[in-house]
């Protein structure tokens, strides 16, 4: 059975009409009008998989390597490639051929697609939304479109982060589609049997907004909301935004929906969750589903994750909020306190003082990072997946070269040492930076080395600029800024390297032309608003970062003043702290006989090679198009930085937007943690440099010869023609 | 599975063909339609080196293409020697009779063939009509395609006998 009509369903099993066709269906038998439709069975979906061939993609996305050793990022990216497939994949006619004829009684009418899958919904689940459904549907090319979506919503992200939950295989899992004609009414809303957030037993949740259901679900309308007693009925609370300007629900409306809720609960057993609209006697049943319940895991993140997708409403005023308030204000926070003097003239108990208020501070804006700007930079998704519904290309990630820019504080930045590196023409410099005789000299050491040569004061000055103006950052917790001969060496291997820019200019143009031409009348403006959203959080995901990361070095620098103190009085011995050693450092500040150790650090190391079991070949992402090989670098720490050769291959856990210099001097990079859109990739596309990532379980040194396949995402260790004797 | 060489058989489009010389023809060809993963073996320095690979093959049983990496052994050894054999079967995973598993070996020459190559679209076709889901693969400019021109099938049925097919 490849449809059914919903009100005369035969077979009613889950697996095969889903879960919200079930429950349709039940709620229409026991009096609730409900809108009429078809619901297409999980067979046609299983066909199409398989007569399209995306059950084998499927297959090979979820099974290249482990989903376990996946952040989100990745899981995303998985998932919008197995979209891009069903967004390619026309349904065959020997599917399409009944699923029109079933819908002939509705097919003019603009319609609701939505999903139907066969654990989401169910009761006691910890999630809701994980699939899509469309709205608004006109036409037979957009309907069998959207039939596609929700079919391709089943490998969603948000589904493969919950994949343990709902049982998600790709031999086993399918999903039905329910279509539906939309239902006009003037007000609309949702309703909860009990509240949801502060699980309060005794009471209803009722909201309401004017127009379809959707205004209140995106945020594009503010609802009236009302609090009622669920066994009485009666009005407990009413809230309204200020400029409503009447009340949206009567006495008898609350009456039906409270009702509607209590005969929900005696037939099925749970409390609802329900989307309504219309009053009175054309009062409509959307979809009733249990309450989902809240995890009380605080470890769990993956809700914090799924709050990550916003919506566009939220989106936009997050863009207005990040733009105008949050980037200004970090920046002029880390300015002012690098302007802060914290010399002999701060006693030992200001300067206390002074670290912790930095450390306030500094958490202060990790909070901004995680709350605000986090969030921020899933408008570069939410233009991905809008860009790909719209264009369906044949490179999923053909949206990210919209977005590009070379406005970034880390490109400006890497233009700047280029620059900088161009500028040593003098013999007598060049010599200077060898470095081997620059190791571990401080400024002043430094200046007196350059004051002997010709021009080596005009070089100096510039030097110091760009080390003060864009290396107060901190990388793997030490500051760039206190160890500025890591400069000069980066400087002298420039010098050395041929640097190609890659201008893709040209390109940008054509397509932002087509994307343009390509939107329709409706979504003009949403298309045009999303673009310029994506393209500031693209630019502001490297910024933050760099902001931020001053911030931290100002903190830093606090604690290095006070470890200075603490060696001048003898209380301690070692150069270098950490984040970690602030109480003892304040301890030891405010009691000078007291002599404490600071924590020893324990670095993640990024390979531990096993010399019975070599590794040859290992899958990741294809982060960045090319093939090249070189000798491995590892950076895992600030003076890793130093050593990175001209042409080796940098592997790393990430690539920071502190370091990315770095990668416009390698022949290629692989890093652990994986994404499309993460630093490492998009620096690595946009200088046209190889990059596999999400390289797990990497296992080489340094010297071992990488070869690099940013086409396919694979990464080969030691040379191919073995010796198969030895 | 052991290969004494007990006939050999040469398939002519003209000849007169008894029943065994049909049946050998027709179960290779039956097996190489079905299956769709074979053991590529090369060698380097004379020592053997096998891959398992996904296949297809021309219907005149004179050709068998598949795809690698440029990065991988197989491709570094089929650079310096062209001569492979290739290996089908079709064991079930669970096996209740042994005298029913066909095997296939066929030997010849391996090629790359360049896209501009007269036959790059009509083997790619042969390909992907099996293997869609290489089409990504297929084209990475860091992936070869590669044709076996095959001069023999060894075809084996219960156990221990064996046909030998020229295409």
């Amino acid at each position: 059975m490849i449809t059914a009509r919903l009100n005369d369903l035969k077979d009613v099993s889950v697996p095969l009409i889903g879960g919200k066709a079930k429950k349709l269906y039940e709620l229409n038998r026991i009096g609730f009008t409900t809108p009429a439709g078809i619901v297409i069975t999980t067979k046609a979906y299983q066909d199409y998989i398989s007569q399209t061939g995306i059950d084998t993609v499927i297959d090979m996305e979820l099974g290249k390597k482990s989903l376990e050793t996946m952040r989100w990022e990745e899981l995303w990216d998985t998932s919008l490639r197995i979209k891009n497939h069903f967004l390619h994949n026309e349904i065959p006619t020997n599917l399409k051929g009944p699923i029109l004829r079933s819908l002939d009684f509705i097919l003019k009418k603009p319609l609701a697609v939505r999903s139907s899958s066969i654990k989401e919904d169910s009761e006691g689940v910890s999630f809701a939304g994980l699939h899509e459904s469309f709205t608004n549907i006109k036409g037979e090319s957009s309907l069998m479109k959207a039939i596609r979506m929700v079919w391709a919503s089943l490998w969603s992200d948000a589904a493969l982060l919950y994949r343990k939950e709902l049982g998600l295989s790709f031999t086993d899992s399918a999903m039905a589609v329910i279509v539906q004609p939309m239902v006009k009414s003037a007000i609309s809303g949702i309703a909860f049997g009990q509240d949801p957030v502060n699980i309060n037993l005794n009471q209803e949740i009722i909201e309401a907004v004017n127009g379809p259901c959707e205004n209140l679900v995106s945020g594009k309308a503010a609802p009236q909301k009302w609090i009622l007693d669920k066994k009485s009925g009666k009005v407990i609370k009413f809230l309204a935004d200020n400029n409503s300007d009447k009340t949206l629900l009567e006495k008898q409306d609350l009456s039906m929906i409270h009702t509607s809720l209590r005969s929900v609960q005696d037939t099925f057993g749970w409390e609802a969750d329900i989307e309504w609209t219309g009053k009175n006697n054309r009062f409509t049943l959307l979809q009733a589903r249990p309450i989902t319940t809240v995890s009380s895991d605080k470890s769990d993140k993956r809700e914090w994750y799924l709050s990550l997708s916003l919506n566009s409403e939220r989106l936009k005023a997050l863009f207005k909020k990040v733009t105008e308030e949050i980037i200004p204000e970090l920046d002029k926070e880390g300015r002012n306190l690098s302007k802060a003097q914290l010399g002999p003239a701060m006693s030992n108990e200001q300067l206390a003082k002074e670290i912790r208020y930095r450390k306030t501070i500094l958490e202060k804006w990790r909070n901004v990072y995680v709350d605000d700007l986090i969030p921020f930079a899933h408008g570069v998704r939410a233009f991905g997946s809008f860009y790909n519904q719209m264009i369906c290309p044949s490179d999923p990630y053909e949206f990210v070269q919209l977005l590009s820019s070379n406005e970034t504080l880390a490109a400006k930045r890497n233009r700047k040492l280029q620059k900088l590196a161009r500028s040593i023409k003098h013999k007598s410099i060049k010599n200077i930076l060898q470095p081997s005789s620059l190791s571990n000299l401080n400024l002043e050491q430094l200046k007196a080395q350059f004051l002997q040569h010709d021009q080596g004061a005009l070089f100096f000055d510039e030097f110091k600029k760009v080390l003060l103006e864009d290396f107060d950052i901190v990388y793997m917790g030490k500051r760039l800024i206190s160890h500025p001969s890591y400069l000069l060496i980066e400087l002298a291997k420039i010098l050395e390297f041929q640097n190609l820019d890659k201008d893709n200019k040209a390109q940008q143009i054509i397509l932002e032309k087509k994307y343009r031409s390509d939107l329709t009348k409706e979504n003009k403006i949403y298309g045009k608003e999303i673009l310029n959203i994506a393209r500031e959080s693209w630019r502001l995901r490297d910024d933050d970062n760099i902001l931020l990361s001053r911030i931290e070095s100002q903190y830093l620098r606090a604690l290095e003043e006070g470890v200075y103190r603490l060696q001048l009085s003898r209380q301690l011995f070692e150069a270098s702290c950490s984040e970690n050693d602030e109480l003892v450092i304040i301890e030891m500040l405010l009691k000078p006989n007291k002599k404490k150790l600071l924590s020893k650090k324990n670095e993640e190391a990024i390979s531990k090679k096993n010399k019975t079991i070599k590794q040859r070949q290992i899958n990741g992402q294809p982060a960045s198009p090319g093939l090249a090989s070189g000798q491995a670098c590892i950076i895992e720490n600030a003076e890793d930085l130093t050593k990175f050769e001209n042409g080796n291959v940098l592997v790393c856990n990430a690539i920071e937007p502190q370091m990315t210099y770095l990668v416009a001097r390698a022949s290629a990079v692989v890093e652990r943690r994986g994404g499309m859109l993460i630093h490492g990739a998009i620096i690595a596309r946009e200088l046209g440099v190889p990059c596999v990532n999400g390289v797990v379980d990497l296992n080489v040194c340094n010297g071992d010869l990488l070869t690099v396949d940013g086409y396919l995402g694979i990464v080969s260790i030691g040379q191919s023609n073995l010796d198969l004797f030895a | 599975m052991d290969e004494p060489l007990i006939k050999s058989i040469k398939i002519e489009k003209h000849s007169s063909k008894n029943q065994s010389e049909v049946d050998a023809k027709t179960a290779t060809e039956r097996v190489m339609s079905t299956e769709l993963y074979g053991v590529l073996a090369t060698q380097n320095n004379g020592h053997p080196y096998t891959s398992l690979v996904a296949y297809a093959n021309s219907s005149d049983l004179k050709h068998i293409i598949f795809t690698t990496p440029k990065t991988t052994r197989k491709h570094a050894f089929l650079e310096s020697c062209h001569h492979v054999a290739f290996q089908v079967d079709n064991r079930p995973k669970e096996i209740k009779s042994l005298m029913v598993i066909e095997s296939l070996t066929a030997t010849g020459s391996a090629h790359e063939i360049n896209p501009k190559e007269k036959d790059y679209q009509k083997f790619k076709g042969l390909l992907l009509d099996r293997h869609h889901y290489l089409e990504h693969f297929l084209a990475s400019p860091s992936s070869a395609l590669y044709c076996i021109n095959v001069n023999h099938f060894f075809h084996v049925v219960r156990f221990q006998e064996v046909s030998v097919v020229s295409p």
